[in-house]
């Protein structure tokens, strides 16, 4: 289950194309290849292939469906990928009417349907099409265990507890398209509490049984997948906190999108490095740091600096980033001895002005001790002094405030002292007063709601030995670090599911499968698909990532959601949830 | 692990010894030893296969409980000094509690190598559905069908040609009308244009009877009623008059910029369907002098897919089969140099084993060498020719970017590390070298002998190495005379005909700039 042979054995079926055996018309012996693409597919192309690779299967041009001027080409054969949305449909409509170029493959990212389809027939009538097939990659991949639908969350709810109809279709459309690509027809397990995930969960087994004799129609395993759908909601704390590992504070500091992260708005940046690509598939420093939280990073990058040094018998102290900065100012050569490293550096260098710029290590140790503790008047002490500071940003006040609210839902008193000290603070938006208060409504209310199922979540009294030895582990990279105190729930969810250990009151299934009647005597699944409704946190697919590892050769896991979120994304989609229905 | 119990040769029970940890396949619970890990199995999970204490408990009915039993004949046995080793990991003991069989596969994994669970009947083959829970070693795991299979797709070729041709069938019978109506016209306004030829009153004549034939031809539509163009939906007005298409009968404008209607000329249209059936030639046709009115949806119904098909006969733009070329030599480059590269390693291993080189290795190494260079000197030159070509339109300027990208790639990883190849690089900076990446022609390069200064220096360039290489063949050819290998010389000859023809070429093209 890696997602990236996946995605390699999908390019290789669209550059490897061959019409069927028969048509051999005149265009089959012209070999050069477009390549026209829509804006979703040059996403997913262009995070898991290279140019080169495109040009080794003779495509030298590549351009999107969308774009009118393109000129015509009689002699060229030309693939078509693109995502069967309405735009695509008619913009591949309007293609065949008047063919640019002499044969074309169709390949589409998922399911088509039969109207569709019959659009297109009728639209070629000079009879250029000579394949059409379905793949299905309709999900981009970050990691070779971690997907996104790109999803932002405003678009998705009508309110906290209300699919949108558009995004639900879209999250099912994507998710099925993602169980094909992997061959695996799970058992479906939500977050029982979750009406968005007892939604779609339906929708999706809908699908399946749909589509079981044409599309699901897999061999049998005897320890079938499962598809597990979580709710952010049920862990609102993870992406609340202050990241601390190398992708995941990109993400938080910078912005990656699709694998793309701009560097524009970096003081003195390199004309070069305005912006970058980063995957763990072309970069092997990122593949080799991603996971490192900040300070082993640093410890890295000074690894390779000493490595030249050693190689150049310079003396220069390095002790910090800025020294590194300099030195790489001193040594123009280095940069292009290291390659990637140079664009590494920039990203560094700029998470570490923003570190300072922002005292992200004051917020973020309280962030942690007060998720990590209960009802400790150390922490609240700490947390006053923040919020009164006034080099503090208001955003980190306002977080802050809500993490004492999730985690001290019922100190009344102290909540009420919070609000007074936020108002106090100048020019403080009452906006923000009214998004705390909004944030106590939906979490404080979930969690009266769920006591009982809220309880699975706390019960550390029944961590095994296989938890505590994961955790251990987990915790020994970064031991004694108190910046990374704080442990998902998905880490919980995963190590109780390797115990065959999930309550089924915590996460039901839709129908008494065998499998779910004879739990007891059935082995923990062996894979598993952790879903986020409302968007995952890198940092949660860092524990994904290590679970991996310690499980590998028993159980494999891949973690996705509707996207990826940020802090600031997360705090967003909170002011953007409609009021109704909370 | 081992769920039978006693009497087998690997996992049977043990009455003393030190008892080691193992963790339960299912909850990952340790547990002291293999006897305590069964009873969990039985009772905390409720594996039920035939283990000892359920067959005492079944003792009446031996039978049932023989059934139960998965086989153990494949089974792998300890060698004959009681000792197993671990498939996996090498590791041997002697006892019997270290080793497990894979219950599928029969092979001896130690404890750390056989943790996987598999569900097998009775006869230890794999059965999802009803078979029992098993330990397995990793292999039998990950083998399992459907384990690791990924990429599902669905080909909708056949149901979409389905779709097409059903779409398409009415659109060929009103084809096949409209093909009707013009050959009648054509034909028809022939033997109007034959009849009054002669007659003064030729064009007036001949315009009267044209319509008249026309309306026969074709029913056209009722006017009345009919308030906006059929093509651009625009109403018509006093600024914008009735027309009729003369093929389908429709009322159309004729608006210049819309173009939903044209008169073309019947030469014009004769010639661009000349497939169809006139009773007259093409030719004879070229005399009338006489225009019909058609609307944009029969004009693209009628020509444009021949037109399409007619534009697919043309021949390929310089640029796309130049790319081709350079494709196939880029291919014969890489799979000569493997053979090269097999052919060294066993040169090299007979020269460790002092073996004299044979004289028909030494001929093939040569043939290979001769050949390689030919093919990357005509990479070179098909490069440059590359970046010589004017791009039509930025599309094709887009590909030649990108053949420009694909062929200096292939120059840097693949060419210029075959400096083992004798021969292959020259060290020294001569121009001669058959290996630089392909320059760039610069607008300003003044015009010479209509070639530009640079391209002069690059037939130049081009006319070193092919007579370097003619130089290297005429030596070949008399090496192989010396040793009377005739074929060989006869090979080499028409290779050295061909250097010779590309010489004469590429002096032609420098013309008097060839002789420096
Ligand atoms: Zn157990
Ligand atoms: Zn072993
Ligand atoms: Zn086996
Ligand atoms: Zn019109
Ligand atoms: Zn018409």
């Amino acid at each position: 289950m890696d997602l990236f042979t996946v995605a390699d054995f999908y390019i290789n079926r669209l550059v490897n194309s061959q019409a069927r055996a028969g048509s051999t018309s005149l265009v089959e012996q012209n070999r050069i290849k477009a390549l026209i693409l829509d804006k979703d597919t040059t996403s997913t192309i262009s995070m898991c292939a290279t140019q080169s690779e495109l040009l080794n299967h003779e495509i030298y041009l590549v351009d999107t469906i969308e774009n009118d001027n393109r000129d015509v080409m009689r002699h060229l054969r030309c693939l078509v990928y693109v995502k069967p949305t309405e735009e695509t449909i008619q913009a591949l409509i309007r293609e065949l009417e008047n063919p640019r170029y002499g044969d074309y493959h169709i390949f589409f990212n998922n399911t088509v349907t039969k109207s569709q389809l019959e659009r297109l027939a009728e639209a070629d009538s000079m009879e250029c099409v000579s394949k059409v097939e379905e793949i299905f990659q309709d999900y981009f991949i970050l990691n070779e265990d971690l997907f996104s639908f790109d999803l932002p969350p405003e678009n998705l709810f009508t309110n906290s507890l209300l699919w949108d109809e558009v995004g639900l279709t879209d999250c099912t459309k994507s998710l099925t398209s993602l169980l094909l690509s992997l061959k695996l027809k799970p058992e479906i397990r939500f977050d029982a509490p979750s009406r968005l995930c007892g939604k779609l969960a339906k929708e999706i087994s809908y699908e399946i049984n749909q589509n079981e004799r044409s599309l699901f129609d897999f061999p049998p395993m005897d320890s079938p997948p499962v598809l597990v759908l979580l709710d952010r909601k049920t862990d609102p704390l993870t992406p609340l906190l202050q990241p601390w590992t190398y992708q995941s504070m990109i993400n938080e500091y910078i912005g990656v999108k699709r694998n793309m992260v701009d560097l524009s708005k970096v003081p003195d940046i390199d004309k070069d490095l305005q912006k970058v690509t980063l995957s763990p598939r072309q970069d092997s420093f990122f593949k080799d740091t991603m996971y490192l939280n900040f300070g082993e990073l640093g410890d890295k990058i000074k690894q390779y600096v000493d490595n030249y040094k050693d190689k150049t018998n310079t003396n220069s102290q390095i002790n910090s980033i800025e020294d590194i900065k300099n030195f790489i100012e001193k040594y123009p050569e280095f940069r292009k001895l290291s390659g990637s490293v140079a664009k590494h550096m920039a990203i560094v260098g700029e998470l570490d002005r923003q570190l300072q710029m922002r005292d992200v290590w004051e917020v973020s140790e309280v962030e942690q001790n007060l998720s990590v503790h209960k009802d400790d008047p150390e922490d609240f002490r700490d947390l006053v002094k923040i919020l009164e500071s006034p080099k503090i940003d208001k955003y980190y006040k306002l977080k802050l405030a809500c993490i004492y609210a999730l985690r001290q839902g019922n100190n009344n008193s102290q909540l009420n002292e919070i609000v007074q000290i936020l108002q106090k603070q100048p020019l403080f938006p009452v906006d923000d007063i009214n998004l705390f208060h909004k944030f106590r409504r939906i979490f404080g209310q979930n969690q009266a709601v769920d006591e009982g199922q809220g309880r699975y979540w706390e019960r550390d009294d029944l961590l095994s030995e296989l938890t505590k030895r994961f955790n251990s582990k987990v915790r020994n990279a970064d031991s004694g670090n108190v910046f990374m105190q704080h442990i998902p729930k998905i880490s919980k969810l995963l190590t109780d599911f390797s115990k065959n250990k999930v309550p089924k009151e915590q996460f039901k299934t839709l129908e008494e499968t065998e499998t779910s009647r004879n739990a007891n005597a059935s082995p923990p699944s062996q894979d598993l698909i952790v879903f986020v409704v409302g968007g995952v946190t890198f940092e949660e697919a860092r524990f994904v990532h290590e679970f991996n590892e310690t499980m590998r050769g028993k159980m494999r896991v891949i973690l996705g959601g509707t996207s990826v979120i940020s802090t600031h994304e997360y705090m967003e989609s909170i002011r953007q949830t409609n009021n109704s229905g909370i | 692990m081992d769920k039978e119990g006693g009497g087998n040769s690997s996992g049977g029970r043990q009455q003393s010894g030190k008892v080691t940890n193992i963790s339960c396949p299912v909850c990952g619970e340790s547990i002291e030893g293999l006897t305590k890990l069964n009873n969990h199995l039985d009772i905390d999970h409720g594996f039920d296969n035939g283990s000892p204490e359920v067959q005492k408990r079944n003792s009446k009915n031996p039978k049932t409980s023989k059934v139960q039993q998965i086989v153990k004949n494949h089974w792998q046995r300890p060698d004959s000094y009681g000792r197993a080793v671990c498939q996996e990991c090498g590791s041997s003991s002697k006892k019997s509690n270290a080793f497990i069989n894979c219950r599928k596969c029969g092979l001896i994994y130690c404890n750390l190598h056989c943790k996987n669970i598999i569900k097998l009947n009775t006869d230890a083959q794999y059965d999802p559905l009803h078979g029992k829970w098993y330990a397995c070693c990793y292999r039998c795991f990950s083998e399992r069908p459907g384990y690791n299979d990924y990429g599902s797709f669905v080909d909708k070729t056949s149901s979409f040609i389905g779709l097409r041709e059903t779409k398409n069938e009415d659109k060929r019978l009103r084809l096949l009308q409209l093909e009707n109506r013009l050959v009648r016209l054509v034909n028809g306004i022939a033997s109007i244009h034959a009849k009054c030829k002669s007659s003064i009153l030729m064009s007036f004549t001949m315009r009267n009877e044209a319509s008249e034939l026309e309306r026969t031809v074709t029913p056209w539509r009722n006017d009345r009623g009919v308030l906006d163009c059929s093509v651009c939906f625009k109403p018509f007005g006093l600024t914008l008059w009735k027309h009729h298409c003369r093929l389908c009968g429709n009322i159309v404008c004729n608006r210049d910029e819309t173009g939903c209607s044209s008169e073309i000329s019947l030469q014009h249209l004769v010639n661009a369907a000349k497939d169809l059936p006139y009773q007259q030639k093409v030719s004879d046709l070229a005399e009338i002098d006489h225009s019909i009115r058609l609307c944009y949806k029969c004009i693209r119904s009628l020509y444009g897919e021949r037109k399409f098909k007619k534009d697919l006969q043309k021949p390929k733009p310089q640029l796309l089969s130049l790319c081709e070329s350079l494709e196939s030599t880029s291919k014969l480059i890489t799979d000569t140099i493997s053979h090269m590269e097999k052919f060294m390693i066993r040169m090299d291993d007979s020269k460790i084993a002092e073996q004299i080189p044979k004289e028909e290795d030494m001929t093939e190494s040569k043939k290979m060498r001769t050949k390689l260079l030919r093919s990357v000197a005509m990479y070179n030159s098909l490069a440059r020719q590359v970046s010589r070509i004017t791009p039509a339109n930025p599309t094709e300027a887009k590909i030649k970017r990108s053949v420009q990208v694909a062929s200096s790639t292939f120059i840097n990883e693949k060419i210029l590390s075959l400096k083992r190849v004798p021969g292959m690089i020259d060290d020294s900076p001569r121009t001669s070298s058959p290996i630089r990446e392909p320059d760039k022609v610069k607008s300003t390069d003044l015009l010479f002998n209509n070639l530009t200064i640079s391209e002069v220096k690059k037939y130049r360039e081009e006319l070193m190495v092919l007579k370097e290489q003619k130089f290297l063949v005429e030596s070949m050819i008399e090496e192989a005379k010396k040793q009377r290998k005739f074929d060989e010389v006869a090979t080499l000859s028409t290779n050295l005909n061909e250097l010779s023809e590309q010489i004469a070429t590429t002096q032609g093209n420098l013309g008097e700039q060839g002789f420096t």
